[in-house]
C-alpha cells in the first residue's frame, strides 16, 4: 500500500465509481505525519491543497 | 384457482425448522459458554512492560493532543458550500477518522464552528449567537470564497464580505464551494494548530 510519496512527487487521483475528481493530478506539498498516511496534495487544476489518503493517490 | 399458504411459498423455512435452526444455534452457544472468558490482565504494569504504560509528557501537550483528536463540529450550515461539508461527513470521505464524526446540534456541546457558504447581514447576529454560545476553547473554519471574503457578492448590501467581521476564524479553506477533500486540508491545518497550540493563549475578543 505504501507508496513512500515524497514532497515533489507528481500524483494522480486513482480512478473510482462516480468520483468526479478521478483523474485529477498535482503535486505532493506535504506528507502528514499526523494523522499518518495522509497526503497533502495542489491541484493543478484549481491550484488549491487538498487531503488525500495515500491509497487514494498514484505516483505519476 | 388453487390457494397457496406461505409455507408452501417457503418450504425451506417453516417454523418447525426455524425452530429447530433456533434450537442448534442455542445448544452451540451453550456449549461454548460453559467457561467464563478469561479476563485480560495484559494492561497490567509489570516490570517488564511498565515503559509500555507510562509516558512522560506535559499536560499542554496531553490536553492539546486529546483536543485534537475530538473535535465536535457544529452542524450549521449557510448555502451550498454546507453540501460539500455534509459529504465530507458522510460516508465516502468520512470525517469519523479525525474523530468529529458527531456534528452537535446545540453550540453548547460544540467547540468548532463551520462557517459553510454565504453569511448575510441579517444572518448574522444569529452567528454571533452561535459563536458565543459555544464554549471555550473553539475554533472557526471560513469555508468557501463567500465566507472567506463575500466571494462574488462582496459588493452586495446585504452579504458580510467576510465571516471574520463576525467571529475570530483559525482557517480559511478557499473555493466556490471548496471540495471535502479541501475542508480536510483545512480541518488537518485546524489540528496541527491545535496540536500545537498554547493553553496559556487567551483568544483576543475585543471588538472596536
Amino acid at each position: 500500500m505504501s507508496q513512500d510519496l515524497k514532497i515533489g512527487d507528481k500524483v494522480r487521483v486513482k480512478d473510482r465509481p462516480n468520483y468526479t475528481i478521478s483523474g485529477w493530478t498535482g503535486d505532493v506539498v506535504e506528507v502528514k505525519e499526523d494523522p499518518k498516511g495522509w497526503i497533502i496534495i495542489k491541484a493543478d487544476k484549481t491550484g488549491y491543497r487538498m487531503a488525500f489518503p495515500e491509497s487514494e493517490l498514484e505516483k505519476l | 384457482m388453487e390457494m397457496t399458504s406461505g409455507f408452501d411459498l417457503c418450504p425451506f423455512y417453516s417454523p418447525s425448522l426455524l425452530d429447530e435452526d433456533e434450537g442448534k444455534a442455542i445448544n452451540e452457544i451453550i456449549r461454548q459458554s460453559q467457561q467464563p472468558i478469561k479476563d485480560d490482565d495484559s494492561w497490567r504494569a509489570d516490570s517488564e512492560g511498565i515503559e509500555r504504560n507510562v509516558f512522560f509528557g506535559s499536560y499542554e501537550t496531553l490536553l492539546n493532543w486529546s483536543r485534537h483528536w475530538s473535535l465536535f463540529p457544529a452542524a450549521f450550515g449557510l448555502a451550498c458550500c454546507a453540501w460539500e461539508m455534509m459529504s465530507a461527513a458522510a460516508l465516502r470521505f468520512d470525517m469519523a477518522r479525525f474523530g468529529m464524526e458527531i456534528m452537535r446540534a446545540s453550540p453548547r456541546q460544540a467547540d468548532l464552528l463551520i462557517v459553510s457558504g454565504t453569511l448575510t447581514w441579517k444572518m448574522a447576529p444569529a452567528v454571533r449567537m452561535i459563536w458565543e454560545q459555544m464554549a471555550e476553547p473553539k475554533w472557526a473554519i471560513a469555508m468557501g470564497s463567500c465566507a472567506i471574503s463575500g466571494g462574488p457578492f462582496a459588493d452586495s448590501y446585504s452579504v458580510v464580505p467576510g465571516i471574520n467581521r463576525i467571529l475570530p476564524i483559525d482557517v480559511y479553506v478557499p473555493g466556490c464551494p471548496p471540495r471535502p477533500e479541501s475542508l480536510y486540508y483545512g480541518i488537518l491545518k485546524l489540528r496541527e494548530k491545535i496540536r500545537y497550540d498554547s493553553i496559556k493563549r487567551v483568544r483576543d475578543v475585543s471588538r472596536s
